[in-house]
């Protein structure tokens, strides 16, 4: 069983700048110029994506628009447009799931495919990522670099080697060569601080990490020492070659929505504002999915980027609006600094449970004292509105103040 | 200031005293001990600022004083010091030394002045109680207590004295437990009060008297224990009226055996969702049915004979709120009286304790179709 086991060929396809090479597929003026996705300058967003062109101006992804502005001037900024980038991931979603039933999405832009069993099938691995990237550059005019492994966290170290439009492919007995070679701050799971560290003991590859006594290791990280060098070895067992197709996943782990402010902000009626804006989001893609939540998270970025989380779990479920909203305005009254005024702003939603049956309604703990019927039966009338007629079509008067002023 | 002390009477009030401590706390004070040493006793205080502990030890006094040390460290060399008298100084800069017939150990303290003194309580109502019966109630409710901070009143005891009963009712919004002594009596009473639950742990454990006097103020309340005092604020705010949701029309009645239910509950809950802790009970005439599932943990369900005549029904309930009910009744039968899925399970005692009655509901989980 375990031959078999080893046997495993996972492959990691990571599309290339995927939202800028939307936008200059869509947009044939823009292509072989530094195209900027994320926001326009004088907005306050993050780079979501840039294409290679701009990357060479040492932009990377999370960098605030501001500061890309300063380091190429004559990019060209575009909003993102998620349902486009949505539309076409679908597309994509399509086209592997032709190669193998074992797709699994890891974000809109990247899957894993197990490819094990199509190898007799289709001809080899090579000839599989061949045709997929044909595929893919036929039908969507897009790119994406491949690596093939015998595990997840290999596959996607693969894929990054040669990018873009690049494919690597490491044979099971190739694993010592080249992925052992690597610097520890390739693998997954390894940031700035824990490679420092790790330099420090003397081990900068792969390789040192996985033939480093794991007694040393757990001296440094505690448990997770030994979880590091696991994934050096490529052993994350089943986790790291079982692929979950997207209707196998279980429901996410969490749900949340943040907004960055145009201005910072420390006006307390414009934040309650927004995290009632939030709140709506929130609970309303919560009651799509029929979760309820335990837990609620709240997220504060101050003005010199320093970034706080708080959270609280509850003894029952929470899934209407103003539950999310007077919870997480407690959290903020908590937490909040007041000597600093705030740029950005979450909520995110753990511990969920499917608490709503098939008509609608949802199973939780009756109140003693607070039992309101009416707001029960007005859920499913306001998503159901929203959902046919948009979202800015019903909401409460305090959001209606900043967040949609505009319209 | 300078005593001498056996160690481990000190030890035990220490462990004692540390209950009150906080953990982290921004005033560094609030993690001292309050030492104060006069009249052939030393005096040990420790407070969280609503509810403070105070406690003394006879010892040999060589110099009156007092000082604040740090509970932890002290704790900490307590524990290790062998069972020798001690004897324990300070200096002016509130450096507290500790010295054994072996080892000397210097711990940093901070000046008395700085400590929160306890409340002085200037109108008050005084009671006598008898301690193993206010601890009896106490137990009866203080389950039912919130722990959800947002929650504000629903956190602490509602204490109602009244000139011809004394009840305390506690619920956190998904049940409620009252009980009342109607043996009580008083020439006076008092508003309602509401008390933390921290206070009524910290009395439970340490009370050991027959009596204990009970002193209401206007927003503290103190129990004095003979060697122990506890001083607690109140909460405020207004307790909810509790009596207007308490539903009367519940006719259908069941019987059943209280330990064959409560073994029955915690095995079919082990197959219970781990969030919401779902059974459902399928009730019919002569028996009830226990029944929880997961996607998780699979599926388990159990039968229960009971004593009910009436129409069939199907309820479901947090099983950790049924058990902590049913764990707080004496009597070998349960009483539960029911009205329909969507309403509260009254849970009774089969007979009340005479001069007392114990009075629970629990609201149901609402059944997906």
């Amino acid at each position: 069983m375990s031959g078999w086991i080893n046997k495993k060929r996972i492959m990691h396809i990571d599309m290339d700048a995927f939202f800028a090479s939307i936008e200059q597929r869509d947009l044939p003026s823009i292509k072989g110029k530094p195209v900027i996705v994320g926001g326009i300058p004088g907005s306050r967003g993050v780079v979501a994506t840039c294409s290679y062109e701009a990357r060479k101006s040492g932009i990377t992804s999370g960098m605030p628009i501001s500061e890309a502005k300063k380091r190429c001037p004559k990019a060209i900024f575009l909003r993102t447009y998620g349902k486009k980038y949505l539309y076409t991931a679908w597309q994509l979603l399509e086209i592997w799931n032709r190669f193998t039933p074992l797709v699994e999405p890891v974000s809109i832009d990247e899957a894993y495919l197990d490819i094990t069993g199509s190898i007799g099938m289709l001809g080899n691995e090579e000839k599989i990522a061949l045709l997929i990237k044909k595929e893919i550059r036929e039908k969507l005019k897009l790119t994406c670099s491949i690596g093939i492994a015998p595990n997840k966290v290999f596959a996607k170290i693969a894929s990054g080697l040669q990018k873009p439009d690049g494919l690597t492919i490491i044979k099971d007995d190739e694993v010592d060569k080249i992925i052992f070679n690597l610097p520890v701050s390739k693998l997954w799971g390894i940031g700035k601080k824990s490679e420092k560290v790790l330099n420090r003991l003397g081990i900068k590859t792969i390789g040192e990490l996985a033939n480093t006594p794991t007694k040393v290791l757990k001296q440094w990280f505690g448990i997770n020492g030994e979880l590091i060098q696991r994934i050096a070895k490529g052993e994350e067992k089943n986790k790291n070659i079982e692929i979950i197709p997207l209707d196998k996943k279980e429901h996410e782990k969490s749900i949340g929505n943040e907004h960055t402010f145009p201005e910072d902000t420390d006006s307390i009626d414009y934040i309650f504002s927004e995290l009632m804006n939030l709140s709506q989001k929130t609970g309303k893609r919560l009651r799509e999915k029929r979760l309820g939540a335990k837990t609620i998270t709240l997220k504060l970025r101050y003005k010199g980027f320093f970034t706080t989380t708080h959270q609280k779990s509850f003894p029952n479920f929470i899934y209407k609006d103003e539950e999310i909203f007077f919870h997480s305005k407690a959290l903020f009254n908590k937490i909040y600094n007041k000597k600093e005024k705030i740029r950005l702003i979450g909520i995110s939603l753990s511990s969920l449970l499917s608490i709503f049956d098939t008509s609608g309604n949802p199973s939780i703990q009756k109140e003693l004292f607070f039992y309101n019927s009416k707001t029960e039966r007005l859920y499913p009338v306001l998503d159901s509105l929203k959902e046919r007629f948009g979202e800015k079509i019903i909401s409460r008067g305090k959001v209606l103040q900043y967040a949609y002023k505009n319209i | 200031m300078k005593f001498k002390i056996s160690c481990s009477e000190l030890r035990n009030e220490l462990l004692i005293l540390s209950g009150v401590l906080v953990a982290k706390t921004t005033h560094p004070i609030l993690g001292c001990i309050l030492f104060e040493a006069k009249g052939g006793k030393l005096f040990l205080t420790a407070t969280d600022l609503e509810v403070s502990l105070q406690s003394s030890i006879e010892c040999e006094i060589e110099e009156e004083g007092a000082v604040a040390v740090p509970g932890k460290i002290l704790i900490e060399t307590m524990r290790e010091l062998p069972d020798y008298p001690v004897e324990i100084s300070s200096d002016e800069e509130f450096r507290v030394k500790l010295k054994t017939s072996s080892g000397e150990f210097k711990i940093f303290g901070a000046d008395y002045k700085e400590y929160p003194q306890v409340p002085k309580i200037k109108k008050k109502v005084v009671f006598n109680l008898d301690s193993s019966k206010i601890k009896r109630m106490i137990e009866k409710v203080i389950f039912a207590v919130s722990r959800d901070e947002l929650k504000g009143v629903l956190t602490g005891v509602l204490f109602q004295v009244k000139k011809e009963e004394l009840r305390l009712v506690a619920t956190d919004g998904h049940r409620l437990s009252k009980v009342v002594d109607k043996t009580f009596r008083s020439d006076e009473i008092t508003k309602d009060i509401i008390i933390p639950p921290k206070a009524l742990n910290l009395f439970m454990r340490n009370v050991d008297s027959e009596k204990i006097t009970f002193t209401v103020g206007e927003s503290f309340v103190v129990f004095d224990l003979g060697n122990k005092c506890i001083y607690s604020s109140l909460l405020q705010g207004e307790f909810p009226d509790y009596e207007s949701v308490i539903p009367l029309e519940n006719e259908k009645k069941l019987i059943v055996d209280r330990e064959k239910f409560i073994q029955s509950l915690r095995i079919v809950q082990v197959f219970a969702n781990r969030m919401t802790l779902q059974v459902k009970m399928n009730i019919s005439k002569g028996e009830m049915e226990i029944v929880s599932e997961d996607v998780d943990r699979g599926e388990g369900r159990e039968k229960v004979p009971v004593d009910y005549d009436d129409e069939s029904m199907t309820i479901g309930f947090n099983a950790g709120y049924l058990l902590d009910s049913l764990k707080c009744i004496e009597t070998e039968d349960v009483l539960l009286e029911l009205k329909e899925p969507d309403s509260g399970c009254i849970i009774l005692p089969r007979m009340q304790k005479e001069g007392e009655e114990h009075f629970m509901l629990v609201m149901p989980i609402k059944l997906k179709d």
